[in-house]
């Protein structure tokens, strides 16, 4: 293989608009490859609204040079200096960031103090806009977080200000991709490295971030990535959530109507979110039907209400309770069987009576 | 209205396999060295080595592959100093290219000499985690993935037993979800990928009994599309996607039980 660096002579001008872009612009949001078929003899560096854009044209051509330079730095063929190791990292991972080998040499930056890490997190969010589901980036995110959390004279305040960011940064690249497993895992590590443990704080984010995967849900009915982060952040709340927090300030939650009553203790607490997610959904399937997702949330919260009742040291709760839940539920699918015109909203409704039998082993009465 | 996630299995399709075609693509793939996308997939070309030599001996072709010149390759990736293998040189050691490597080296029978083997043991046993979770190299990312590679490269190095296997299972058992299937971490979503690491890793730890084979049987099932070729990654919404095909054998040695799924 030949990596002749010096064949693209454009290359290193080029290098240099892209860095005084994220030098001038700190909030930049975006990065696109803008399909232009020939060297129009102008920079193909593109910044305008806080996005950044790279002509095709260039993209081989300068992913050849920056990419030979830097494995023979690494190599210790060529060492360069690391301002411009740098730039050139810049550079490969705006058009290759699956490379994980160069996200480790901008740790080795980082770790050397040539690069600042707020910089840092700044130039991968805006990586994150090209490529919303590149697992590298969030990883590489996940160590730069680490590290700035792990500083001996960190404050609660800047602890506070990279969550927000992090959780805006994970909810732009769900919503540009959808289903993105990545995203909405980083999201789940983000609360639970994050964000402050056990106090009120706490409480008062995963309220929020209830809030929030409630709007999600109504509006993508068919992610259930961003569902399954829901079923994450709700058995959160049921293990740290004491009886009196599900009854202060409730905006949060549904207020669907229950037939458990929320105000008796914490597990009946439970119960009533658990079932209000029930009628939620139910709404949801009747006005958006054919999507798998939100049955399999159902099942989700069928299979968590079972734990919870039958568990329950509480009288008002247990199996009885349940069973009128599941016949409602029966009740529920089969008037989607008889009614959905669309063969697999049918399939659907009826494999959820199945499982229901199957997997829940509830037998019809 | 649903996404169209499926394929047509119209006419048009060939219908039998050709090898020859296969065959002939990957030993061209081999020697097409063109810079811009060599360059570009550097970063898992041990990888891609591996599922090329897989194919190619599945198809009884492998010495088409020219293999003084991949166990080259392989050696000349090993780090010296942290004994881990990395997808090409220049590249960072990690344990998915490790493990790469050293099915490359079983499929063509060859061993890695005493003192290398011990390395690569150590560069592994060095991964392992208070929780029992392996990272996939120094730099910290805990994935169920991790803990497959870990074993599985033990495993065909016959030193298993240098891990706290007993750890590392208690971990992968607590990425199990109510649906029966896996994540990449505790409370992590279903995802057919991690649950071929994590049902991969109890095969290999010999603690199959773990996985509760009813539920995730039924998952596995339900992910299956009417062209009955191919299943989903995630639970909804990936378009059929050949990566996820899984032969009934398999299934079937897992012992996921796909016929007690007869739904519609």
């Amino acid at each position: 293989m030949s990596l002749q660096e010096d064949d693209f002579p454009a290359a290193e001008k080029i290098l240099a608009d892209l860095d005084n872009v994220f030098r001038t612009d700190p909030e930049l949001e975006d990065f696109f490859i803008i399909p232009v078929s020939g060297n129009q003899n102008k920079s193909p560096v593109v910044h305008a609204d806080h996005s950044l854009g790279l002509e095709s044209w260039c993209v081989q051509h300068l992913y050849c040079y920056v990419y030979g330079k830097l494995i023979n730095h690494k190599t210790r063929k060529k060492r360069e200096d690391p301002k411009v190791v740098a730039r050139l990292l810049r550079g490969a991972l705006l058009i290759n960031p699956e490379t994980a080998a160069f996200w480790n040499m901008m740790k080795q930056l980082i770790e050397s103090e040539r690069v600042g890490p707020e910089e840092d997190l700044r130039f991968s969010a805006v990586v994150l806009g090209f490529k919303p589901k590149c697992s590298e980036v969030f990883t590489h995110r996940k160590w730069v977080l680490r590290k700035m959390v792990a500083q001996a004279d960190v404050q609660p305040m800047a602890v506070l200000k990279y969550l927000q960011a992090e959780l805006r940064i994970t909810q732009l690249a769900a919503s540009k991709y959808p289903s993105n497993y990545n995203a909405w895992n980083h999201r789940k590590w983000v609360l639970e490295a994050l964000a402050p443990k056990g106090g009120a704080e706490q409480k008062e984010l995963l309220k929020q971030e209830l809030k929030l995967s409630h709007c999600w849900t109504s509006n993508h009915v068919s992610d259930y990535s961003g569902l399954q982060y829901r079923q994450y952040v709700m058995q959160t709340v049921f293990s740290t959530f004491r009886h009196e927090d599900f009854l202060c300030r409730t905006e949060w939650l549904l207020e669907l109507p229950s037939k458990v009553e929320a105000k008796c203790c914490s597990s009946c607490a439970a119960a009533s979110v658990l079932e209000q997610e029930l009628q939620m959904l139910s709404e949801l399937i009747v006005r958006y039907e054919g999507h798998e997702s939100l049955w399999y949330h159902r099942r989700f919260v069928l299979h968590s209400l079972q734990k919870v009742c039958v568990s329950a040291v509480c009288a008002k709760l247990g199996a009885s309770l349940f069973n009128s839940v599941v016949g409602s539920e029966r009740a529920f699918a089969s008037s989607v069987c008889r009614e959905s015109k669309l063969a697999h909203e049918n399939g659907h409704a009826s494999r959820h009576l199945n499982w229901i039998e199957n997997v829940l082993r509830i037998t019809a009465a | 209205m649903a996404l169209k996630k499926d394929v047509d299995l119209n006419s048009v399709i060939a219908k039998p396999l050709t090898l020859k075609v296969h065959s002939d693509y990957i030993a061209a793939y081999g020697e097409n060295k063109e810079d811009y996308e060599y360059c570009m997939t550097e970063y898992l070309r041990m990888s891609g080595i591996y599922w090329g030599l897989t194919a190619m001996a599945l198809m009884g072709e492998l010495d088409r592959m020219n293999k003084g010149e991949v166990l080259q390759f392989v050696r000349s990736c090993q780090d010296p100093v942290s004994g881990g293998i990395s997808s090409s040189p220049g590249h960072d050691p990690h344990l998915l290219y490790t493990l790469s490597a050293l099915q490359i080296l079983s499929i063509y029978d060859e061993k890695l000499s005493d003192q290398e083997q011990d390395k690569v043991v150590n560069y592994i046993k060095s991964l392992q985690q208070p929780s029992g979770s392996f990272i996939g190299d120094k730099w910290g990312e805990e994935d169920t993935r991790f803990s497959f590679c870990a074993v599985a490269c033990l495993s065909l190095i016959g030193r298993l037993n240098d891990i706290d296997v007993e750890k590392a299972t208690e971990f992968v058992v607590s990425c199990m979800n109510f649906d029966g299937g896996f994540g990449s971490r505790p409370g992590s979503e279903s995802h057919a990928g991690l649950i071929y690491c994590c049902v991969g890793y109890f095969s290999v730890v010999g603690r199959l009994d773990l996985v509760d084979a009813d539920t995730l049987g039924w998952w596995l099932c339900e992910r299956q599309l009417p062209s009955a070729l191919s299943l989903l990654g995630e639970s909804t919404l990936q378009v059929v996607d050949p990566t996820y095909c899984m032969p009934k054998s398999v299934i079937n040695k897992l012992r996921l039980a796909p016929q007690r799924l007869n739904v519609s």
